[in-house]
């Protein structure tokens, strides 16, 4: 593959994420560690500084400078030791005294220095940077001098401090590394958990382009695999369920095809040879035959616009009487077959809203339904209902009914209920399909309810605005 | 009447008959396969009437349709095959003056030819259809026995007029259903006969026609002159 797979972005951006995390945390711990070392150092000088200021405000204020440096050797080499040497006001108060390695450093208003503990920097001026705690000693008011306080503990403690980001350093480098193995093995396996369904989807995919319309997908895994693997199911059943639809359409207009077009050769050649005699009656056989044809013609072309959802509607309103007129036809053949039919028409019905000749359509389609299926003195109506917002149409016959096992295929092209039913007889079996088309091409609803032996209605609503 | 057609369709089985069936009901025929020829011979012979096949090879019909219109009014009817053209007509309004699709009785095409140059020639006398005593006015609607007009429902009519324009000729039941409503057909043939039934009433009333409505048996009916 070309570019790189859905499992490794996701391996490697969990360990970038993961190292990233374990660098910060470090870096923030030592920002800590250093701020925290530093305060210490700076409260324990601050300490420092608290006990010396005054004792050297005091001698200053007394004695000024001089002797300054004996004084504070004495009192700093060794406690007591140097006690009494030399007079003084007061004294040390008891425990005082410098640590070892503490250097105690005094410089006057000229930042020469005029004590130290260490004495290495007497008469010389002070280098001392202000990052050493320092205090300014005042006497009267007037600044006199600047206390230094150098204290070991800073160096110490910065040469522990640095072991300690040392080893802090090297941890965070092996945490980093074995959390990024952790996260490449997680990885992994998310990246896994991720891509074994999308490849199994894949696969799947290239199955049904090939033709293989009942690969299915196992649903299984995370909730969005399991609904992208039920859509995708759902959707090669729809492209199944078309293809076989597709197929049984070519099948079923072959075979309707083949009854009428083997009576014509039959006849043809029946003239041809003289078996059949060439005069009006047959050649008007032959011209009925391909009247029928053409009307199969005809009826699939508007069956295939209805499946395509491509009927273009004419919506106009207009009288119920118009209608009922052109539905004369029915009276005249109802009467013929011996079938006592009936109008049943709500009153207060003046005026329909609807594609008048899909209506029509509609209507002959079932109504020549209902009489193709009830015997001689049988009972068709059709009735229309107004209700809130749309037309109720029904068309009852008290024929033998439909078996319910076959309900639900009724408005299927080219159904049949008997099979032996001939083709003149059962009629093409697209009117049903045609009236559906178009009553929900003009957003209606069209259903059937039936009970065997006692008869069939054909339901249909249209709304009106 | 001698009108000039040009009939331009590319299978050739078609434009056989087509023409000859035109020339048998007195029209002058010019044939083209193609778009290009169809426009060719257009511009040569300044036809009356075009009738046009929407599928065509090279040029198509839409084309040669949109073409002729951009230059006059010719009437034009289109020829098509499949239902969706004719939403497609009806939506464009291209200017075809009819269509018809196929599949198509010839005669049915020369009846629609005579209606289409019937409109463009507003003037012309309408060609009134008499035999013997039976005159019937296509455009008023009205069928006369002498003089005395006869009461008919506008089924009545269609089917007097269909038999009339072909004296003689027999009609079975289920064609005479065909031409007339265009649309219902297994289990109506029978409604024919009430019509037929209806306007034979109807003739004979007036008591001094000539013509009358014969049944065929086992076919359907004609129309002929009495003895």
């Amino acid at each position: 593959m070309a570019k790189s797979g859905l499992s490794n972005k996701i391996t490697t951006s969990f360990i970038i994420v993961s190292v990233l995390a374990v660098i910060a945390t470090s870096l923030i711990m030592l920002l800590m560690t250093r701020q925290q070392f530093s305060t210490y150092i700076d409260n324990y000088n601050q300490v420092m500084l608290d006990q010396w200021a005054p004792i050297i405000s005091d001698y200053y204020s007394q004695y000024g400078s001089d002797g300054l440096q004996e004084y504070l050797q004495a009192n700093t080499i060794g406690n007591g030791k140097a006690m009494g040497q030399r007079r003084h006001h007061g004294s040390m108060p008891m425990g005082m005294g410098i640590r070892q390695g503490q250097r105690l450093i005094v410089t006057d208003a000229n930042n020469m220095v005029v004590a130290d503990t260490q004495g290495l920097l007497i008469g010389q001026p002070a280098k001392l940077d202000s990052l050493h705690s320092s205090r300014e000693l005042r006497v009267d008011n007037q600044p006199r001098a600047t206390l230094y306080i150098i204290s070991p503990l800073g160096s110490g403690l910065s040469s522990l401090e640095n072991q300690f980001v040392a080893r802090l350093t090297i941890n965070t480098a092996i945490l980093a590394i074995v959390i990024g193995i952790i996260a490449l093995i997680l990885g992994l396996a998310l990246g896994k958990r991720i891509s074994s369904p999308l490849a199994a989807l894949s696969s799947a995919i290239h199955q049904l382009a090939n033709g293989k319309l009942d690969e299915r997908l196992s649903l299984q895994g995370d909730r969005e695999f399991m609904e992208l693997g039920r859509d995708f199911n759902l959707m090669a059943q729809k492209l199944d369920d078309v293809e076989k639809n597709r197929r049984r359409l070519t099948a079923d207009i072959s075979h309707e095809l083949r009854t009428p077009l083997t009576f014509l050769r039959g006849q043809l050649e029946g003239m041809q040879t003289g078996s059949i005699p060439l005069d009006i009656e047959s050649i008007a056989l032959l011209q009925d035959e391909v009247i029928r044809l053409s009307h199969l013609v005809k009826e699939l072309d508007n069956l295939s616009l209805v499946e395509n959802r491509a009927v273009s509607l004419n919506f106009s309103r207009f009288p119920l009487s118009e209608l009922l007129e052109h539905l004369i036809p029915v009276n005249l053949a109802m009467q013929d077959k011996g079938i006592s039919y009936s109008i049943d028409l709500d009153s207060t019905i003046k005026e329909i809203y609807a594609d008048h000749d899909r209506l029509l359509q509609i209507l002959l389609n079932l109504l020549s339904n209902a009489m193709q299926h009830v015997e001689q003195g049988g009972q068709v109506t059709l009735s229309i209902q107004r209700y809130r917002n749309h037309l109720q149409f029904a068309v009852a016959d008290n024929g033998p009914g439909i078996p319910p096992e076959n309900l639900p295929h009724v408005f299927e092209r080219f159904y049949r209920i008997d099979d032996s039913r001939n083709r003149r007889e059962g009629g093409m079996g697209l009117g049903l399909a045609i009236a559906r088309g178009y009553v929900e091409a003009q957003h209606g609803k069209i259903w059937v309810e039936s009970s065997p032996g006692c008869g069939t209605v054909f339901y249909f609503t249209l709304p009106q605005e | 009447m001698d009108s000039l057609i040009l009939l331009v369709e590319d299978e050739k089985k078609i434009r056989d008959m087509l023409s000859q069936n035109l020339r048998q009901e007195g029209f002058g025929v010019a044939l083209a396969a193609d778009g290009l020829e169809a426009l060719r011979v257009w511009q040569d012979i300044k036809p009356d009437l075009i009738v046009l096949d929407l599928m065509l090879p090279g040029l198509s019909g839409w084309e040669v349709l949109k073409r002729i219109r951009q230059k006059d009014n010719t009437p034009i009817i289109v020829l098509t095959a499949r239902a969706d053209e004719v939403d497609k007509l009806l939506g464009l309004e291209l200017g075809a003056d009819d269509y018809i699709t196929k599949p198509f009785s010839p005669r049915e095409l020369a009846l629609r030819i005579k209606a289409v140059l019937r409109r463009s020639r507003p003037h012309e006398q309408v060609t009134n259809i008499s035999f013997p005593n039976l005159s019937i006015n296509p455009e008023r609607l009205e069928a006369l026995i002498e003089d005395t007009p006869l009461a008919l429902t506008p089924t009545e009519f269609k089917i007097l007029l269909l038999l009339a324009e072909n004296p003689g000729q027999v009609f079975s039941r289920l064609h005479i259903l065909d031409r007339v409503f265009g649309d219902i057909y297994e289990g109506y043939e029978r409604t024919i006969d009430t019509h037929i039934s209806n306007l034979r009433h109807k003739i004979e009333a007036t008591g001094k026609s000539k013509v009358s409505i014969k049944t065929v048996y086992g076919i359907g009916y004609k129309l002929v002159a009495e003895e």
